[in-house]
């Protein structure tokens, strides 16, 4: 028996040219119901795409609050200046530690008297009963649990009378983030896998509108992966579409949102620097939407193609 | 080249397609299976390209028990054997052109090397120039002969053929006959499944008479 012709690898490769370039024509055959699909998945993509590069945002923002965010440690009576210029300079080598600065009892006090609106009452005080205090500022990133550690430590030492530390704030922000976080792979999953389905049951679709040609090339003797061929390639032709899609959308929604977003950050004094869609983040999401194509149309193929035989 | 060896084909609504059949036939042999409408042929032939599975016996072609075969193989089992239908089973969106060059493809021949191939086989059933037409473009006749230059393009040793005249007028009919005679001097084994008596008794070839499901004579 003769066993066909051994394929040279510029012949495979024109082969896959020649299947790519009939899916596309096929594509374009379906014009409008193929852009309707197309366009469906893209918005689905794009909802959890969306919602990273917000939460992307969001995370490069907190680093930056953070620093402007304090721990105050209320120095012991018994710690003199000197003593307390030691401390600060221990407490600085903490990999924890951004920067930080001593106040005298003085210094504190005249603090106080700026913004109590106490000062002719302090005046009356004999002695001065504020203590000296270290301000530190911790690095950006650091986590609500590693700085209630520090403060801990901290607490213990008999220099410190107090410390403390506004993380309540701290962890309602990382909260946040992290329920953003887990939001979006959570819609990033559902939406992927709605993807998916779109895709498997599009080409299930295709599959049956071409089932005597199905038939036919078994009948000449067409193995199963040259009948998928041109389904796998429509496939991923829907998924690379829908990514190239979901970024439009992206950007176009971030577009929309910055006014918002802009006046959200001044009524807060700062200013946002709201940051699109990296480049290689959106070849990420075409890549991966491209790669969800291929998986739906082949699940669709490998279920569907089977049960076509001639009869 | 193929034998059969006590055949039987039950369908699964008790329906006896084939019972026992032993028959061969040999390398570069051309035979004619007949009988009514209903005597097996299309049985029989379909159980040779393995579109359906006998219920018992065997059947080898070219020393292999085609039984045997997973399914996986099948396809490549169908790219060695020439098919032909009466319904001719073209694709109606691709050109004739597509449609004989699409066993060349599903072989693995590039796109740009089938051209000859395809030129020459739509010479032999004399069908050049008409490479860019739609198959329903072309007459009942023409269409047929599109199917044989599909068929043939491979260059398979074994043609099997179901009715291939089926539709046509006396002339066609003769003329593809014809075509049918000229690949068998070329040594092609064939197997026509036909009613046309006449055709059959003026070409002088081996017979195979099928009867409800037994082999009546094989001469």
């Amino acid at each position: 028996m003769n066993t066909g012709q051994t394929l040279s690898f510029s012949g495979w490769l024109q082969a896959h040219a020649h299947v790519a370039r009939d899916s596309l024509a096929r594509l374009r055959v379906n014009g409008l119901s193929s852009l309707l699909t197309i366009l469906m998945m893209g918005c689905a993509l794009s909802l959890p795409t969306t919602l990273w590069v917000l939460t992307q945002n969001a995370t490069l923002a907190s680093h930056d609050w953070q620093r402007q965010f304090s721990l105050t440690l209320y120095l012991s009576q018994r710690i003199n200046e000197r003593q307390g210029q030691q401390l600060l300079a221990e407490l600085k080598r903490d990999p924890l530690v951004e920067r930080g600065e001593y106040l005298s009892p003085k210094a504190t006090l005249a603090e106080f008297r700026d913004y109590s609106g106490f000062g002719r009452a302090l005046d009356l005080l004999e002695d001065n009963p504020l203590p000296a205090v270290i301000v530190l500022w911790p690095k950006p990133g650091t986590d609500a649990a590693q700085l209630d550690a520090f403060l801990a430590k901290q607490h213990a030492r008999t220099e410190i009378d107090l410390a403390q530390a506004d993380s309540d704030w701290l962890e309602r922000l990382s909260a946040l983030l992290e329920f953003g976080t887990r939001l979006v792979q959570i819609m990033g999953l559902m939406l992927g896998l709605t993807v998916i389905l779109v895709v498997a049951n599009t080409i299930r679709l295709n599959i049956e509108s071409r089932r005597e040609e199905i038939v036919v090339m078994k009948l000449i003797g067409a193995p199963d992966g040259f009948i998928q061929r041109p389904f796998l390639y429509s496939g991923t032709l829907y998924g690379l579409l829908s990514g190239v899609i979901a970024c439009l959308g992206v950007a176009l929604t971030l577009n929309a949102l910055t006014p918002h977003l802009d006046a959200l950050a001044a009524s807060y004094g700062r200013a946002m620097d709201l940051q699109g869609l990296a480049l290689g983040d959106g070849l990420k999401l075409v890549g991966l939407a491209a790669l969800m194509g291929w998986v739906g149309a082949w699940q669709s193929v490998w279920r569907n193609l089977r049960h076509i035989e001639p009869e | 080249m193929l034998e059969l060896q006590g055949v039987s084909k039950q369908y699964p609504d008790g329906q006896v397609a084939l019972d026992s059949i032993d028959l061969s036939l040999g390398e570069g042999e051309m035979a004619f299976l007949t009988g009514h409408s209903g005597a097996g042929k299309s049985t029989l032939l379909k159980l040779i390209a393995l579109i359906e599975r006998p219920s018992q016996g065997r059947i080898i072609v070219n020393g292999t028990d085609i039984g045997r075969l997973p399914r996986g193989h099948i396809p490549y089992y169908r790219q060695n054997i020439g098919l032909i239908f009466q319904n001719v089973q073209l694709l109606h969106d691709r050109s004739v052109f597509d449609n004989v060059a699409l066993p060349l493809l599903i072989q693995g021949f590039s796109p740009r090397d089938l051209g000859n191939r395809v030129r020459a086989a739509l010479d032999t059933v004399g069908l050049l120039g008409m490479e860019s037409k739609a198959p329903v473009q072309l007459s009942g006749g023409e269409q047929q002969r599109v199917g044989i230059a599909r068929a043939l393009v491979v260059r398979p040793r074994l043609i099997l053929a179901d009715e291939p005249t089926g539709n046509l007028d006396p002339e066609l009919s003769e003329d593809i006959m014809g075509l049918f005679g000229r690949f068998n001097e070329l040594g092609v084994s064939l197997m026509i499944a036909t009613h046309d008596i006449d055709l059959i008794t003026r070409l002088n070839k081996r017979r195979i008479v099928l009867s409800r499901g037994l082999l009546e004579g094989s001469a």
